[in-house]
């Protein structure tokens, strides 16, 4: 009996051990059911980064066609100031007729060194002015800014007041512009109150429109990246890297156009001669300071004689 | 020695089970049956049978004990799969099949100029010359990252495929760059469908490449761990970059839906049962 008895535990011993063994390390057999949708996401970009300040030079060239860009005067002229950690930027206009010594030597308008040195010695004009040190420059024209607006497929301007351009009215409010529309909006400075300042600002109005549109068209498709960056380099002549360019793209995301200052250099009108000129405040010297430090200006350090922001 | 000794003594030692030497033994020691008696039954005779009977139902049991622990050892080591301890020792053990061979159904090359004045023929040229190599990356990142259950959540597995600055976003992103860490609790394999990649190749006034994106549709059945399947569709867009002859991915955004697969019922109208807590 005792026998019987043992050869039966050690059958029951033998099934539950192998059992038990076989159990260890598998996959539980039952999951849970699977009736609900399960969602994941990843975002990166590479991005700028760092405390440090980032200025780009930008310059709209008066060239015709046939002239290259960098031969032109630099009717428009900005100071883009970055800082990346900070996710702020300014832009920071200087009126054409800026009376100023130039790089190129001797004391003229501040659009005469590019016709003379080119970009490089626009930069350093207004390096000579401001004290800040510039990374890159970008310049473009007339012809140029026209295509590139109209191969991203048109650019959405927030007009803060109602504007008469060369062939139309832009009455205030957000406007789907063509290319020629936006050179249109950006060019005009008879019917401004401040002429050419007021200009300068209308200009980074459009710099702003530019980037709510670019952030809000990579937040939906972020293939848009290639069709802007393509976009800008057909059009610009520009010593910015394409690395540099997918940075700053990447950096993009993170600074919306509220996080942005547009101002325009202090000054009054006057003539050198027989020509009209802008003497330049030295109270934009304070600014330039500001702006050197940290790649910004925010929007209560501006004096209260400054032109003001339109938007 | 007795064939079920043998294989009693052999079962019992694989097991670790220590028989006793009064218990089996005793019970099988001189196991010859006694030999027929024609003579007339006598009280020693009689006893002669009855030992017979005793011993043909130890005979019984013994071997009804050894055949349950054999069944339970050979189901242990060769029942089992991966799972058995066996299975890393002897070749061929391994009853789950390889994991299939992604690769996309299309891929449409595109370019985009970073200069004016480049004849169009040219630029699709370069586009249709440098989509398989961002193809193949692509191709393998999925196959690592989703295919391959063995990899499943492996960032190491990955890094390689991404710049130095991007492979630190390797690890934070896993569950999406891949089929996630804990996959194997839901999921015992991926079987890639039909998927589509889109490359755009950014070109400059030479022609070469100086970035390219793609952009992925990867769709497949994975089979859960319960035996229900899921539909996997991962969608968004890979940025690279080139790297000598290779290509690097720079940046990335991808959105990853997991749904499960009705299961077909035999119903009426044999129509499909529709997951009932869908969100």
């Amino acid at each position: 009996m005792m026998k019987k008895l043992i050869a039966v535990v050690l059958g029951l011993s033998a099934w539950i051990g192998g059992t038990v063994a076989a159990s260890v390390g598998s996959t539980p057999a039952a999951a849970a059911p699977l009736f609900v949708i399960q969602r994941a996401h990843a975002d990166y970009m590479p991005s700028l980064d760092g405390n440090d300040p980032i200025f780009i030079l930008l310059l709209g060239s008066d060239s015709r066609p046939g002239t290259p860009m960098t031969k032109g005067r630099s009717d428009s002229i900005h100071i883009l100031g970055i800082n990346p950690a900070q996710q702020r930027a300014t832009v920071f206009g200087i009126p054409r007729d800026s009376y100023v010594p130039l790089s190129t030597g001797g004391t003229d308008k501040i659009n005469a060194a590019m016709p003379v040195g080119g970009p490089e010695a626009e930069m350093k004009t207004v390096e000579m002015l401001t004290g800040i040190t510039f990374a890159y420059y970008v310049v473009t024209g007339f012809n140029e800014v026209t295509s590139a607006v109209n191969q991203i497929g048109g650019l959405e301007v927030d007009v803060p007041y109602g504007v008469q351009g060369y062939d139309q009215f832009f009455p205030s409010g957000l406007h789907r512009m063509t290319g020629s529309q936006v050179l249109g909006y950006s060019r005009t400075r008879h019917s401004l109150p401040l002429g050419d300042f007021d200009r300068s600002l209308n200009q980074g109005v459009v710099l702003k429109s530019a980037l709510t549109q670019f952030r809000g068209e990579f937040a939906k498709d972020p293939t848009r990246l290639y069709s802007w960056i393509g976009a800008g380099l057909r059009n610009t002549e520009t010593n910015v890297p394409v690395d540099e360019l997918v940075r700053l793209a990447g950096l993009a995301q993170s600074v919306p156009a509220s996080r942005v200052t547009n101002l325009v250099a202090i000054g009054t009108s006057g003539m050198s001669g027989s020509q009209s000129i802008v003497n330049l405040s030295d109270a934009n010297n304070a600014l330039w300071q500001d702006m050197a430090q940290d790649g910004f200006i925010l929007q209560k350090a501006i004096p209260a004689n400054a032109q003001p922001d339109p938007q | 020695m007795p064939s079920v000794w043998r294989s009693t003594f052999v079962t019992s030692a694989v097991l670790g089970i220590e028989i006793s030497a009064g218990s089996l033994v005793g019970a099988l020691a001189n196991e010859k049956t006694p030999l027929r008696d024609s003579a007339a039954p006598t009280p020693k005779r009689a006893q002669k049978t009855t030992d017979r009977s005793t011993v043909a139902r130890r005979r019984i049991i013994v071997g009804v004990v050894a055949a349950v622990a054999v069944l339970g050892l050979l189901w242990l080591f060769f029942g089992r799969g991966n799972d058995s301890p066996l299975a890393g020792i002897i070749p061929g053990l391994n009853s789950t099949p390889p994991p299939p061979q992604f690769a996309f159904k299309t891929v449409t090359p595109k370019a985009q100029a970073t200069t004016t004045n480049v004849d169009r023929k040219r630029l699709d040229e370069a586009a249709k010359h440098n989509a398989p190599a961002i193809e193949k990356v692509l191709t393998e990142v999925l196959q690592v990252g989703y295919v391959d259950p063995s990899t499943w959540g492996d960032a190491g597995k990955l890094d390689d495929y991404f710049t130095d600055e991007a492979a630190k976003q390797v690890e934070p992103n896993i569950d999406t760059l891949s089929l996630g860490k804990n996959a194997s609790d839901t999921f015992t394999s991926v079987n890639p469908l039909p998927s589509k990649l889109r490359v755009t190749t950014l070109l400059d006034g030479q022609i070469n490449p100086i970035r390219a994106l793609g952009e992925i549709t990867f769709e497949a059945m994975a089979t859960n761990t319960d035996g229900s399947m899921t539909k996997i569709t991962l969608t968004g867009t890979f940025f690279l970059v080139p790297d000598g002859n290779d290509w690097k991915i720079e940046g990335f955004r991808l959105n990853r839906e997991e749904k499960p697969k009705a299961a077909k019922t035999p119903s009426a109208s044999g129509a499909s049962v529709s997951p009932s807590g869908a969100a």
